[in-house]
């Protein structure tokens, strides 16, 4: 029996590396750069003769649109450590290249006395981290895999560091991660690659932030206010089409339009929506050197006269972040039908992220950010974002139903959380909205669906259900009674408030026989006083929307009405969402 | 003559330490703060009360420059995070501490982290060559996915831990963040300035509890060294962190910052968590130790401040560093970043000798590192049995 090696190779930093994002090239262009970056590693592992069993497929029309930054590699034929090295060293050339080619590029932005400084934050940023065993393939290799996906874990237990060496000292850190020293030389700031890259007065870029603002090309990244704010634009398009076209002629004066590809939604507004918000106009064209008064007319004649018609756009967009369930222990049973089991099933992911890409962009309004398997990243307009997070399940489950037939395993889900956040926050805060609420989507028990939202009131709103429950359909359901005008809000929060006044746990038997009653009776009482046509007749909790165990503990109780109060709460914030003309009422072209 | 003093400080407004990025990361303007303050915004904020005594009590205003220099030697000793319910006064079981990392949460139960001789059978390589550091011992992981721990233990499960024994508790989580909005406003129309809005996190310090528990509050408590005689410092609020927000200053006794009872006072191994950030020469790797071979492999070795004789490093569980970009508020600039071994950061030695390690409450809350004035490096001595398997 023949022997060969299994390689386990890993880059990072993945989660903070993307976060670190202000404007949306921010961070488009950081998922692409780790992307490109895991490509040249496997690039570089194929031409040292590994064969790659995940991702099995990094280029070509089946590859998934995004390269993972874990690579499972067969290696048959010489040495495993000079494969992982080769690997580590291709991508940390590409990283300095990529690096140095946009500061060449750019001498208007950079301060040329930072360049040690640059150097030594591109050299520093990647990190590998891999490991490696023998092993005889195909009946070795469930151990295999055991062995060195165990070593790599344990191995990242220790992240080694070394000091700044390159410091100027005296300057300002990036906006973008707060550690790294700016890169961008001082003084004034106008025109050219300031305005194009749309750095900010008081922005401050190091090296990596540089690159991820002026590496890909304007008009190449979708705003993410143009994601938002796309039901409303499409509304405006399709019931106010000639204002619409005055404010698209006038924006085509002085910006650069977005490329929409093959997101046909986008044309309806292929300008950086913000220019819809009010307050926000001159600040933006301002950013783009226009007089204040000119952005200020701008705005008076070409955005006034639709708000008064449609009302304001409702600003806040949905980051999707979905995850299969239990791949770590799916991967483990496949592995005992050997590395081409792995193979087939990375294929098949590779399939579902591309399917992905059409789910978000295509049937929804939404920009894919990130598909590498069964991980998406992606941000869709609010009224979207239910359909879009079911669709997204219902792909993956059957992507799954096809690739595992017949192999005897449990078909993993996926959970879906969708954090919901203003358009204007950072990116970085609405990439932790998402993944805060793909978390609360997983739970303990997976295959689950999550809602999180943070106003700028910053409340926040949280809920989840099983995708086996009906959650779409639950707070569908929620938004309906709301739009009837049956469930008034004040009386939501009047039980919430009740709520937060009885104790979740009880001490003592006595103590739960004390407050289960009145947390009961609190809830009937408050919504018996909801005047809905009847007069007197009230609401019952049921009516509400709201099915209570009746007899659940006082936990049980408490979790049950506080879910369904966070339900209403997020139902009345898609209820706004969604865009209903009010007719003409004045100033409309 | 110096002088130590002890001081428990309650932030009555919150408080905002704001980290290295500007005050503009996002088009509505939000800051972004540490979860917890930097020792060196605590000793900040002692060296300004200072410097306000100093000129009361002198009836002068000093220049920056003399500010800098008849403040330098207020020292900043152990940092504590404190927890009381309140009205109480602040005793060791208030202490909170940071989660250490050779703890591991997996099917909702708490697990020890041992480090293991690496398995001859699998070989690793990191971001840089370094055959020391693929020889370092690696703590074995258990089975199963693991969950994020909260940042904070009790004294007692902290003091358990130090004696090998694991706590049931997941932890404690931190103060609660709320958030301030302001906005700049226009003189003239007052109305708010477009695009002027910013939003700031605030670690709010008192928390509500359920019903019938009451309210507790957090604090900081600390142990510092004044340059001269002063028992009544500081003698009124205190500002902290971003905005100077006031805090209340409260006397504590040395017991606060004493040992616990029942720490191992022989250990085969040394486990050395780190209470509070450190700053190393060499940025992960402790000072003192140098490469060298032990027992066949490449190894560090070297001795630590207030350990008996040559030591070898295991072990290192660190976490990325603790990015601190400070603000020269002399100099009126940025200072450059310091990169340091986080909080909760945990290393394992082994003597050269063989022999046990000894008076490891000794250890308590000793100072390790560069930046000692400033409260870095406070270690917490624990037990470790290298020959030990299971946890």
């Amino acid at each position: 029996m023949s022997t060969a090696h299994l390689l386990l190779m890993s880059l990072g930093p993945v989660q903070d590396f993307i976060a670190q994002a202000r404007r949306t090239r921010d961070l488009w262009f950081g998922s692409h750069v780790l992307s490109e970056l895991s490509l040249e590693a496997a690039r570089t592992a194929q031409k040292l003769q590994a064969e790659l069993i995940f991702p099995a497929l990094v280029e070509g029309e089946e590859a998934a649109p995004s390269v993972p930054n874990k690579l499972l590699v067969l290696v048959r034929q010489g040495d495993p450590r000079e494969v992982a090295r080769a690997a580590r060293e291709a991508a940390r050339t590409r990283l300095r290249d990529w690096g140095m080619e946009v500061w060449y590029k750019h001498p208007q932005l950079v301060d040329a006395g930072a360049l040690g400084t640059a150097q030594e934050q591109l050299g520093t940023l990647l990190e590998f981290h891999a490991a490696w065993c023998s092993f005889s393939p195909p009946d070795e290799y469930r151990n295999a895999l055991s062995f060195v996906e165990a070593a790599l874990a344990e191995r990242k237990r220790l992240r080694p560091f070394a000091p700044w060496k390159h410091q100027r000292g005296g300057r300002h850190k990036s906006s973008l991660d707060g550690a790294r020293e700016s890169v961008l030389v001082e003084g004034r700031r106008e025109g050219g690659d300031w305005s194009r890259f749309r750095i900010g007065r008081r922005e401050e870029l190091d090296a990596i932030g540089l690159l991820k603002r002026t590496g890909g090309k304007p008009g190449q990244f979708i705003p993410v206010p143009t994601i938002g704010l796309a039901a409303y634009t499409a509304l405006a398009k399709e019931t106010k089409a000639p204002a619409m076209e005055r404010l698209r002629r006038e924006c085509s004066r002085f910006l650069t339009p977005v490329q929409p590809g093959k997101r046909e939604w986008v044309r309806d507004f292929p300008f950086d929506a913000q220019l819809l918000l009010p307050g926000r106009w001159s600040t933006y064209l301002e950013e783009q050197e226009l007089e204040r008064e000119v952005a200020e007319r701008f705005g008076q004649d070409f955005v006034r006269p639709l708000l008064a018609t449609l009302g304001e756009p409702f600003p806040y967009v949905a980051c999707l972040m979905a995850d299969g369930d239990k791949m770590g222990e799916t991967l483990q049973t496949l592995a005992s039908h050997g590395p081409t089991a792995h193979q087939s099933l990375s294929r098949t992911l590779s399939g579902f992220a591309s399917e992905a890409r059409r789910i978000i962009e295509e049937q929804h309004r939404g920009v894919l950010v990130y598909a590498g398997g069964d991980d998406v990243v992606g941000f869709v307009c609010l009224p979207d974002a239910l359909g879009c997070a079911a669709e997204l399940s219902r792909a993956f489950s059957a992507a799954m139903k096809r690739g595992l037939e017949g192999r005897g395993v449990k078909e993993p889900t996926l959970s879906v959380g969708l954090g919901v956040g203003h358009v204007l926050e950072s990116l970085g805060d609405l990439l932790d909205l998402g993944r805060r609420a793909e978390q609360l989507a997983k739970g303990e028990d997976r295959n689950g669906f999550a809602l999180l939202a943070r106003l700028r009131s910053s409340r926040e709103h949280a809920w989840r259900l099983r995708w086996s429950d009906g959650p779409v359909k639950a707070i569908e359901d929620t938004v309906t009674l709301r739009e009837k005008g049956t469930l008034p809000m004040t009386k939501v929060r009047e039980v919430y408030t009740a709520l937060r006044r009885i104790p979740r746990h009880a001490v003592s038997p006595q103590d739960e026989a004390r407050w289960r009653p009145v947390l009961l009776g609190e809830v009937q009482r408050v919504l018996a006083r909801v005047e809905a046509g009847t007069p007197g007749a009230g609401l019952t909790p049921q009516q509400a929307g709201l099915d209570l165990k009746e007899d659940g503990t006082l936990e049980e109780l408490h979790t049950q009405v506080e879910a369904w109060a966070e339900r209403v709460f997020l139902a009345e914030m898609l209820s706004r969402a969604t865009l209903r003309s009010r007719g003409d009422t004045r100033g409309a072209a | 003559m110096s002088t130590t003093a002890r001081f428990a400080l309650l932030p009555r407004d919150g408080l905002f330490c704001k980290d290295g990025r500007g005050w503009y990361t996002s088009d509505v303007g939000r800051s972004h703060s540490h979860p917890w303050p930097p020792p060196s915004t605590i000793r900040g904020a002692l060296r300004a009360a200072w410097g306000q005594s100093l000129m009361a009590r002198s009836s002068r205003t000093l220049s920056p420059a003399q500010w800098e220099r008849e403040t330098q030697d207020v020292a900043l000793g152990p940092v504590l995070a404190l927890l009381r319910p309140l009205g109480e006064d602040f005793a060791p079981e208030h202490r909170m501490w940071p989660v250490p990392a050779d703890a591991l949460a997996v099917d909702g139960r708490l697990q020890r982290l041992l480090p293991r001789r690496p398995t001859r059978g699998v070989a690793t390589l990191g971001t840089e060559d370094d055959a020391a550091l693929e020889a370092l011992w690696r703590p074995v992981l258990p089975p199963g996915k693991p969950r994020s721990l909260q940042p904070f233990w009790t004294e007692d499960a902290l003091s358990g831990w130090l004696r090998g024994e694991t706590p049931k508790s997941r932890g404690q989580s931190g103060p609660p963040f709320r958030v301030d909005v302001r906005v700049t406003l226009n003189i003239d129309t007052q109305t708010a300035e477009p695009g002027m809005l910013y939003q700031t996190p605030i670690l709010e310090m008192l928390c509500r509890e359920p019903l019938g528990t009451g309210a507790r509050e957090w604090a900081l408590g600390l142990e510092c060294t004044l340059p001269a005689d002063a028992p009544d410092f500081p003698g009124g609020p205190l500002g902290l962190g971003g905005k100077r927000r006031l805090t209340l200053a409260e006397r504590v006794t040395p017991a606060l910052f004493a040992a616990p009872r029942g720490l191992p006072e022989r250990s085969p191994g040394l486990r050395l968590i780190l209470a509070t950030p450190a700053q190393f020469q060499r940025g992960w790797l402790p000072d003192g130790l140098e490469r060298a071979e032990y027992q066949g492999d490449p190894a560090w070795v070297g001795t630590l401040p207030g350990v008996e004789g040559q030591v070898v490093l295991r072990a290192a569980l660190v976490n990325r560093p603790l990015e601190l970009s400070t603000w020269d508020m002399v100099q009126r600039r940025a200072r450059a970043t310091r990169r340091l071994v986080p909080a909760g950061s945990v290393y394992f030695f082994e003597r050269v000798d063989g022999r046990p390690f000894t008076a490891l409450s000794t250890l308590w809350l000793a100072p390790w590192g560069n930046g000692r004035e400033e409260g870095l490096g406070r270690v917490l001595p624990g037990h470790w049995n290298p020959e030990e398997m299971n946890t």
